[in-house]
Formats: C-alpha cells, structure tokens, sequence
C-alpha cells in the first residue's frame, strides 16, 4: 500500500478568527456545564465526554439505571437551554 | 413537549441503549413523529458541539491507572463520602473507576476539521458497526496476534491492510472480519477500548472529493475519518471522540 504522505494530508492551518471562535465556543460550553447540578455535569460528563454505557453511569453515581435515561434527559435539555440562554445574552 | 418517547427512549436510542427490540419500534415510531425527529436532531447538535468543542482531555492509561490507585489507597484511608460540593466539578466523576480520566480535565488545543465525508458512506460504516456488534458477528478472525490477524486477509482482499496492535497504549487489538463498504470488499479490524468495541475500517479510495480528514458523531456512535495515500480509514465506536482521536494517532501519527 501507499505510504501515508503528510504533505498532501496535513491539517489546515486555523485562522486567529477561527481560534477566536473556538475558544469562545470552550469558554461557553464549559461555563454553561459548570453552571449545572453536580448531578446533570457528572452524568453528561461521564456520557458525552467518557462515552460510559448507562450501566458503568450507573455503577458510577449510584443512580439506579434505570433513571440513567431520564437522568440524562433532563441534564441534555438543561444544558441545551443554557446554552441557548448564553448565545442569546450575547448577542445584545 | 407532548411526545413521551421525546423526553427518554430517545435519548436510550442516540445512546445506542435500547434493545434490538426497542431500537425497531422507536425508529418506526420515529418516521412518523416531527417531535421526536427535532429532538434527534437537537440530541444530536449538542452532542457534535460538545465533541468539537475539545474542553476536555483523557488522560493517558499509566495516569489512569496511577489516579486509581491513588483513589483505592485514599478509600482505605478514610470512609467518609468522597463526593464534596466544595470539590471542582469536573472532579467529581473521578470517584468511579472508569472516571479516573476526568480528574485532568483540560482546555486542549482544537484543530479545524471539515465536515466533507459523504453522508452515505458514514452511514454504512454505522450500519456496519451496529451489524457488528450483533451476536457472533464482530470477528471472523479472533486473536490479540497482529502477525494472525494481517495473513488472515491475504487471498481476501486485494489490498493488505496495516494490521498493529496498540495493547500498550490502550487498545488492544481483539481481531479481524471482512465486510462491505460502498459495494467494495472491506477489511475491518477490531480493537477494545475499556468496555468498548472500536471497529476500523479499510479500504482503497481515491476519489478527490472524500481526500479530507473528518470526524463527527450519529445516534451516539462518533467516527473519525481519513486518508493515507490511497487507502481510506475510518473509526466508529460508541467510545469517546478523543479515544478514537487518539487510536488515530497511534495508527498515522
């Protein structure tokens, strides 16, 4: 096979505007989970962040699994208003 | 929202936790439901922004293996509850083995990547990685030996793919099956990561349109993507974004 060739594969170079953007994109997202019940950040930090299945959730927090689902249910939709709340403060 | 299934079995399906069973009833339920639909779609959003926001970083399996430790030594030290509201938060999951990794959370560097893989393909691919994970069709060569793995191909393929094995850094090499991408023969290699299966998929391409790196996320699988030379890689798995960007790296570093 062909040997992998850095010159025609190597990463785009960001822009400082790109930068700009994407550290305020992290500053947003981690003030928004920092700003959660301990309960909603442990179990979207252990899911989105750790990728555990629900049962390693569960072993982890002590929820019984079978309120992992609607656990993360409502820490999604806390997190999503968050978020939707912080984009629209900035923008005035 | 009116929708029950909209507010849990929703997030049990991105999350790749339902059943066969139930995984079938709610795509069914699915095609029918507007609701259920954006809120697939709104799962789906955060959790791509969440990945691409790169706020965080897992440590590597010495350090988690040292933080571990640390913690069963510090667990019989003392009983009282490990869990603190004074205690940052991003230390909190740290009380659970699998957690280790979340006590050296940091801001890390990002890098662009665009998003030009073709929607199709990555659905085979997912399609492919679900199909793998049924019952007794994850491998057709099952062994941790690179040199049992990569002659296993010869004669079924016509292209060899790199075949290593990453035990030491983490991902261990579990085996090896043939499968199809696109119409054309695929060599999938199978690597564990914790608990987790991580399927990466070979095959030649040479079509300029898809000669980019990429990564994302769908129904809770992430995929990161890219080509080497003539040949294209992909890897799926339901483990975390940085756990397949960083199996990437052992591959092409």
């Amino acid at each position: 096979m062909t040997e992998f060739d850095e010159d025609v594969h190597q990463l785009p170079a960001a822009n400082p505007e790109t930068l700009a953007s994407q550290a305020d994109e992290r500053q947003r997202l981690t003030l928004a989970l920092e700003s959660l019940p301990p309960r909603f950040r442990e179990v979207l930090v252990l899911r989105e962040l750790e990728g555990c299945s629900y049962k390693e959730i569960g072993e982890i927090t002590g929820i019984p699994i079978g309120t992992v689902m609607s656990t993360l249910s409502r820490a999604r939709e806390r997190l999503r208003q968050t978020l939707t709340v912080a984009t629209a403060k900035e923008a005035f | 929202m009116s929708c029950e299934l909209a507010q849990t079995t929703i997030h049990g399906y991105f999350d790749g936790e339902l059943d066969a069973v139930r995984s079938a009833e709610f795509e069914r339920h699915l095609e029918r439901c507007a609701e259920c639909q954006s809120a697939l779609a709104d799962i789906e959003s955060l959790h791509t922004r969440i990945q691409q926001s790169n706020i965080y970083e897992q440590a590597s399996p010495d350090l988690r293996n040292r933080i571990r430790k640390q913690i069963k030594q510090a667990a019989g030290r003392t009983s009282a509850t490990p869990e603190s509201s004074r205690i940052k938060w991003f230390l909190a999951p740290t009380f659970g083995a699998l957690a280790a990794a979340a006590a050296v959370i940091t801001i890390m560097f990002f890098v662009v990547q665009p998003r030009t893989q073709s929607a199709r393909i990555t659905a085979e691919l997912i399609d492919a990685h679900v199909r793998s994970l049924q019952p007794g069709h994850l491998m057709d060569v099952q062994s941790t030996d690179q040199h049992t793995v990569k002659p296993w191909f010869d004669g079924k393929l016509d292209f060899i793919p790199p075949v290593s094995d990453y035990s030491e850094q983490g991902f261990p090499l579990v085996g090896g099956r043939l499968d199809v991408v696109d119409g054309h023969n695929t060599a999938a290699l199978v690597y564990s990561r914790r608990k987790h299966f991580i399927n990466l998929f070979v095959w030649p391409y040479r079509e300029k349109e898809f000669n980019s790196d990429n990564s994302g996320s769908r129904q809770g699988y992430n995929w990161v993507s890219w080509q080497a030379g003539e040949m294209r890689f992909c890897l799926i798995s339901d483990a975390a974004a940085s756990d397949l960007r960083e199996l990437k790296d052992l591959i092409h570093p």
